[in-house]
């Protein structure tokens, strides 16, 4: 029995768990899940041997009633972790299942390696080593998802202060709740994701970009290389490394009288970033006012335009729920306000 | 829990099984088994306890104790009670990964 380190997990207000792995380590998760499927079954096979096959010593191990109950055991976790490989997030359940496919993935290798004592597993070969080690952080991240107790009601960031619109917390449309606070993007623990105001080359540089960089740690710039460049209108999606929120949604505001049509290509920053969100299950998200610093948008316009596009958005968003536009300071809320408020009269 | 054995399911496992599965105070009296949790050189210390919290319904301090007790000692009796449920523990064990057999109790 070993020691371990954390990996990719992490348990989300709603309780589920946001998933930041790897396409290749989400790849191994499958397969692994797939190679199991005849384990309850096959009763010569490493897996079972090693799974199942003392227990039987004892049990009745033909009897159609325990040989039913193994299989359903073993077929339930392959089917969940089956379904839920691609999946951004993932209920607790089907985290036990993963947790499940991990264990017997390991149990069924060791077995296949002879390995049954602490000799024998020193002297594994480097590359199942390898394996082991994935399988190791992939089931502390789950353990520790898991264990997390359940979180606590939505909490507000302290620097965040709520304008009401037509409730306390800004207006509700088709059931999506449009925020307008003002505070630090970076300090909004309770979404989702972020979304940063991204350079082309998605480089920490300044402002907000610079912001959420600083929070989230080098490892963001690193996961954002391969991304680079973007143009503007775009969006990519990350994760949100050291920051408290999973994702990290980034896209390049257009430069005012530069990149034209500014109007198109700032809506098609927030189209994007809600789509990309929605595609990825999520249910919160954050905006900063994009192209407003150092792009020289002029606020008002800007604002037309970014709670334009959500309007109009919201019916046809399936996961996201809330959209919260964190302004950088009074004169920006109250140019905002009064901009939702105009719209929604319309 | 993702593992949901109905009593019917497993052999001979009758209605008295489904008052409260998993549970201590349930162990048979007379014929009792133990299940008996075999110490293996790869699994994370952290899925055993996992593991026993969630099959045996044990609080943190009790499964790292019987964990604990597998690791040092090569194995833990781990819950002792009628054959049905000790067979039916062993095979959830198993299904993350844990070796368990099942023995009379002397």
């Amino acid at each position: 029995m070993n020691r371990r380190r954390r990996v990719g997990f992490q348990r989300l207000d709603d309780g589920r768990i946001a998933v930041r792995l790897p396409a290749a380590v989400r790849s191994f998760v499958a397969a692994a899940a797939e190679r199991l499927r005849d384990v309850g079954t096959a009763p010569g096979s490493p897996g079972f041997a090693r799974l199942f096959g003392r227990i039987d010593e004892t049990a009745d191990a033909d009897d159609p009633a325990y040989v039913l109950a193994r299989q359903l055991a073993v077929d339930e976790a392959v089917a969940a972790v089956a379904a839920s490989t691609e999946k951004p997030v993932i209920d607790l359940e089907e985290a036990e299942a993963w947790l499940a496919v991990l264990g017997m993935t390991l149990s069924r290798r060791m077995e296949e390696l002879g390995v049954r004592t602490e000799a024998d597993r020193a002297g594994i070969a480097r590359e199942d080593e390898a394996v082991i080690r994935v399988v190791y952080a992939l089931q502390a991240g789950l353990i520790d998802a898991l264990d997390e107790r359940e979180p606590a009601p939505r909490r507000r960031a302290s620097t965040a202060r709520t304008v009401g619109v037509v409730g306390a917390d800004g207006a509700e449309i088709d059931g999506v709740t449009v925020e307008l606070v003002a505070g630090d993007i970076v300090r909004q623990p309770d979404v989702d994701a972020v979304v940063n105001a991204a350079n082309a080359q998605l480089l920490p540089g300044g402002g907000v970009a610079g912001a959420i960089h600083r929070a989230a740690g080098p490892e963001l710039a690193e996961e954002c290389r391969p991304l680079a460049p973007i143009s503007p209108g775009e969006a990519v999606i990350t994760g949100g490394h050291r920051l408290a929120n999973p994702y990290v949604i980034h896209c390049l505001g257009p430069v005012y009288g530069v990149d034209r049509p500014e109007d198109e290509l700032l809506a098609a920053c927030y189209r994007h970033s809600l789509e990309l969100a929605d595609r990825h299950g999520l249910r919160s998200v954050a905006f900063p006012a994009i192209s407003t610093g150092a792009f020289g948008y002029p606020m008002e316009r800007a604002a037309e335009v970014a709670l334009g596009t959500v309007l109009k958005m919201v019916g046809r968003l399936e996961s996201v729920r809330k959209v919260r536009f964190v302004l950088t300071d009074e004169g920006a809320l109250q140019v905002h306000r009064a901009v939702l408020q105009h719209l929604l009269e319309q | 829990m993702w593992i949901r054995l109905s009593s019917a399911s497993v052999a001979g496992a009758g209605p008295a099984v489904a008052e409260r599965e998993g549970a201590e105070a349930d162990a048979a009296v007379d014929a009792p088994y133990n299940v008996v949790l075999w110490n293996d050189p790869v699994t994370l210390m952290e899925v055993v306890v996992r593991a026993l919290k969630k099959v045996f319904g044990y609080d943190s301090e009790k499964a790292e104790l019987l964990m604990l007790t597998a690791h040092r000692e090569g194995k833990a009796v781990v819950w002792t009670g009628d054959r049905d449920r000790a067979v039916r523990h062993c095979l959830e064990l198993g299904t993350y990964g844990l070796q368990s057999t099942v023995a009379r109790a002397t």
